[in-house]
């Protein structure tokens, strides 16, 4: 119910939710355009779309994000470190 | 693609998670003389361990992990069966999931067994695959209830009933 509300606004405006919970990702629906992984590399933060091992789990409908944050499989596919400005 | 091998390790339990990275980079060392990059481990609890599809799915996404040499690692309980080609049968997933190779050079299959907790691995035996070109062969870690662990190799024993479902250049 959450998520369909958070979809809805998103219809009107940009929406941004940052969550440790694997429930809220527990859907098959979503597209990997509506997902970023957020990790800790070396003390250093990295953002980015998933990895090709979650997008192909995505893809091929293999688990949820749910499932894949559930087991630590929700990793960024970028390298780099954030920058701060 | 790089010329490092990369196993990308599926096992269930937390203490595996971390392990794993030690045992696979010892045994890299040790016995293959080379440097493994090992993946994120995919957890998995005992229950979906042994259910073949949830397992052939966590293989399906630790194979996308690969890239060029390496394959993917399943480590789990022997259930108590000790012997290795029998774990080897017990672990293998469903036909055709996912051919792998370790390096460059070892295309056979390779059976070592350890039995004071992966410190050393006294037996270790190679078999040159009956036919020229059959690599059909899958590697698999496993560790019995008393701790002995179990690096195996299974492979098809014929290159005609190899069925070869992923692409040559990877999956």
């Amino acid at each position: 119910m959450l998520l369909d509300a958070l979809r809805d606004a998103s219809e009107r405006r940009q929406v941004i939710v940052t969550s440790h919970s694997p429930d809220l990702l527990d859907r098959h629906d979503f597209d990997l355009s509506e997902l970023r992984a957020v990790r800790s590399v070396s003390g250093a933060t990295v953002i980015g779309e998933l990895d090709q091992a979650g997008a192909l789990a995505l893809r091929e409908d293999l688990h949820t994000p749910g499932e894949l944050l559930r087991t630590d499989q929700l990793l960024p596919a970028a390298s780099r470190p954030v920058e701060a400005q | 693609m790089t010329s490092t091998p990369v196993l990308a390790p599926i096992v269930e339990g937390h203490g595996e998670v971390v392990a794993i990275r030690q045992l696979v980079t010892r045994v890299g060392y040790e016995l293959l003389g080379t440097w493994i990059e090992v993946a994120q481990p995919f957890r998995f609890d005992s229950g979906k361990m042994r259910k073949p599809d949830e397992l052939a799915k966590a293989i399906r996404v630790q194979a996308a992990r690969v890239h060029g040499y390496g394959g993917v690692l399943v480590l789990r309980d022997g259930d108590g069966v000790a012997c290795p080609v029998e774990l080897a049968a017990l672990l293998a997933p469903s036909q055709g999931l996912l051919p792998v190779r370790v390096d460059q050079t070892h295309m056979y299959p390779i059976v070592a067994a350890s039995f004071d907790h992966g410190a050393t691995f006294p037996q270790v035996s190679s078999i040159t695959l009956p036919v020229s070109g059959n690599w059909g062969d899958r590697d698999f870690i496993a560790a019995s209830r008393n701790g002995d662990i179990y690096l195996t190799w299974n492979y098809g024993p014929s290159a005609v009933e190899v069925k070869l479902l992923c692409s040559p250049a990877g999956s």
